[in-house]
């Protein structure tokens, strides 16, 4: 029995049209011409996860205790550790401690120094959540609360423009709300998330032959999949009875063209983060690591002990390669502790050892000032190295990829905004109330949209149009969606969105 | 219509006396995935071989425990939060699938050249088409657990000719070997239920 041909995304998105009755310039989503011009100029969404509610008022909305008639009981900043920039409304808290909380160990932390040369890519947006249960509010984060049919911001920027790339939607922090498959079926299955649980580990099984000590050369493996998918198979009565079975269909799909392209671009060598070590021995195997591998590794020093160094370094890769139009990293909830870090005969555990505390932000519960203190400065120093890099990547026609990028970080919601009076440590639950910080080119540049009242923490919001705050107006979880998507060039038509306009440059 | 009518008659009575075995079809095409785990122990007793034998990542990361242990639909829970495996297969998975089969496999004609043979003897005895009629029979009994067809053994003898312009030489015996047996192995019958 012959095998039936493989429906290509052209194919597929023929099908879409076809079944939602659109029209000829209906949506660039249902065009395949419309998506073949996007892929030739793609934009690339890269979704930091600031996973157990990173508090904005402790990143760049940082409040003087100045400012504030309740300085003692909200959560301000001593005037001396907040740096600010003539004309900016970023701030950046350079803080330090003894412990962090519950575990005994110095930490340092200077935001500013990276503040102050990325501020004029940042735009902070205001937001009122509607969650605060991690899952759900994490979720929420990337579909505006099920705004758009459920469909996910990485599904959409996968969907517009990935059509051309082997794996367009990459998933590297794994179980999370922010990882889960939007909820709408139509979403080509291409631009669904693929997970990756381990950068390390992960490129080895983009090769079926490769690195195999001894396996079967590249030819012959061919031959044996050819007779396989093509003879022996559909002689079998399990192929014969559930043929057309969906994951059968799915299967010999992914045994087609996605996976020749991904041996075909060599993803082996070209994603390999690790260097060739005694405990990593890919020469032995006949590997080697990716030509930028020692880059990503300076970049991302911590890549063999920290899950978002390695996540960062990977991520970077699936971007330069066109292997993907969209990656989502961030913290886990796990302790990490970098062995590297010299014995402190003053301390229990000497400074900055600690570089992701338990539960990441969460661990605000039993020490705010802290915990968000040291796991933003770990996201401002991935965002740093991620610009940097992409920077670096000619696009070939005068601009770089970090000029068709976004950086978006996102958090599961807000945390309280009080503490007892005089505080210099306290534990906090958490907040609808919020805001979301955006690195990119591609939205206005040092510039906050909405604002904070500096007598409460509370964050207020602004005009979707003119940008212009709006002190007693809360941004709602579809307005801030619908403003990332305007920002990423992703054709909202038919979706019923508002458009927000103050969120995307010029 | 009368001439219809008969036909339609003749095809039913003739349908009666005909074995319907091999042209049914699924209606409700309900199949699963076999997790890595439990195709691998599959795959381990097929070859007679311990699960952590079948396919170790640069000598040091267990295929199917740790290396590709979530791309082949496994969970970890404590580690990475993923307490479910993935809806759709990974566009790595069938990668890995192969990854494994082709180490396993290689392993157990390793293992048969130089000790006692479980599987390849036959072949590695005397490389003849009854003898690969054997390994490849008994390929389909381990790694599928029922009974092979004709069908089956004769596709399996026909991957001889298809490998011998690409096979290197002297190293035909062995391409065949492991190559049916990654046939069997990774067909989806062994990897879905």
């Amino acid at each position: 029995m012959p095998r039936p041909p493989s429906l290509t995304r052209r194919d597929v998105i023929r099908g879409l049209a076809a079944v939602s009755g659109a029209t000829a310039g209906a949506s660039a989503l249902l065009d395949p011409r419309a998506l073949a011009q996007s892929a030739a100029n793609p934009r690339f969404l890269v979704v930091l996860c600031a996973g157990g509610g990173g508090s904005i008022i402790d990143g760049p909305l940082a409040i003087r205790a100045s400012e504030s008639a309740n300085a003692d009981t909200v959560n301000t900043f001593p005037d001396e550790v907040v740096t600010g920039w003539e004309g900016s409304p970023f701030r950046a808290a350079d803080l330090s401690g003894p412990d962090m909380g519950p575990i005994p160990a110095l930490w340092r932390v200077e935001p500013s120094k990276i503040l102050a040369r990325r501020r004029s890519d940042l735009m902070v947006a205001t937001w009122t959540r509607t969650s605060v249960n991690h899952r759900v509010g994490q979720r929420r984060s990337v579909t505006g609360n099920e705004a758009w049919t459920g469909r996910t911001l990485q599904e959409l920027v996968a969907w517009q423009y990935g059509a051309d790339v082997p794996i367009p939607n990459v998933h590297l922090l794994a179980g999370t709300g922010y990882s889960e498959h939007g909820t709408d079926d139509t979403i080509p299955p291409w631009a669904r998330g693929q997970v990756v649980a381990n950068p390390a580990t992960w490129p080895l099984s983009l090769d079926g032959a490769r690195g195999l000590q001894p396996g079967l050369s590249p030819e012959v493996l061919a031959a044996v999949r050819t007779h396989r998918n093509g003879v022996f198979e559909p002689d079998t009565r399990f192929q014969q009875v559930f043929s057309d079975a969906p994951r059968l269909v799915r299967w010999r799909d992914l045994r087609g063209t996605p996976q020749e392209r991904i041996e075909g671009m060599d993803l082996i060598t070209r994603l390999m983060v690790q260097p060739d070590t005694d405990a990593f021995p890919l020469g032995a195997y006949g590997l080697e690591s990716s030509p930028a591998g020692q880059l990503v590794r300076e970049t991302f020093p911590h890549y063999d002990f920290d899950p978002l160094h390695a996540q960062a370094a990977l991520a970077f890769l699936l971007l330069k390669y066109r292997v993907s139009v969209t990656v989502t990293l961030g913290p886990t909830f796990d302790f990490v502790f970098d062995e590297a870090v010299p014995y402190d005969p003053s301390a229990i555990l000497p400074e900055n050892s600690v570089v992701n505390p338990p539960l990441a932000f969460d661990s605000s519960h039993q020490a705010h000032r802290s915990g968000q203190a040291v796991v933003w400065s770990k996201l401002y120093a991935v965002i740093d190295g991620l610009i940097a890099l992409l920077s670096s990547e000619d696009m070939g026609d005068g601009t770089s990829m970090w000029d068709h990028t976004m950086i978006y970080v996102a958090s599961d919601f807000g945390r309280s905004k009080t503490r007892p009076a005089g505080a210099r440590e306290w534990g906090t639950s958490h907040d609808l109330n919020n805001g979301v910080m955006v690195y990119s080119p591609l939205v206005p540049g040092d510039t906050l949209r909405g604002g904070v009242d500096p007598d409460t923490g509370l964050t207020y919001g602004f005009d979707p149009q003119t940008g212009a705050p709006e002190p007693g107006r809360t941004m709602a979880e579809a307005e801030v969606f619908a403003g990332l998507l305007g920002a990423l060039g992703v054709d909202t038509s038919g979706s019923g969105l508002p458009d927000v306009p103050a969120m995307r440059k010029g | 219509m009368r001439r219809e009518l008969l036909a339609l008659l003749l095809t039913a009575l003739l349908g009666c006396g005909r074995d319907h075995e091999g042209e049914g079809v699924s209606t409700k095409l309900r199949v699963q995935a076999k997790s890595g785990e439990v195709w691998g122990r599959d795959l381990a007793n097929g070859l007679g071989l311990q699960p952590w034998e079948l396919c170790t990542e640069l000598g040091t990361s267990d295929c199917i425990e740790d290396a590709h242990r979530i791309t082949l639909g496994g969970v970890d829970a404590a580690h990475l939060g993923i307490d479910e495996p993935v809806d759709d297969a990974l566009v790595s998975a069938p990668i890995a699938v192969d990854r494994v089969a082709v180490s396993a496999c290689g392993e157990r004609f390793a293992r048969d050249q130089h000790g006692t043979p479980v599987l390849f003897g036959p072949v590695l005895e005397e490389d003849s088409r009854k003898a690969r009629q054997e390994v490849a029979e008994n390929l389909v009994r381990r790694l599928l657990s029922r009974q092979p067809t004709h069908a089956d053994v004769d596709d399996l003898l026909d991957l001889h000719a298809v490998l011998e312009p690409v096979s290197a030489k002297g190293a035909l015996v062995r391409d065949w070997s492991v190559g049916a047996c990654v046939v069997v192995a990774t067909s989806t019958e062994a990897l879905f239920y």
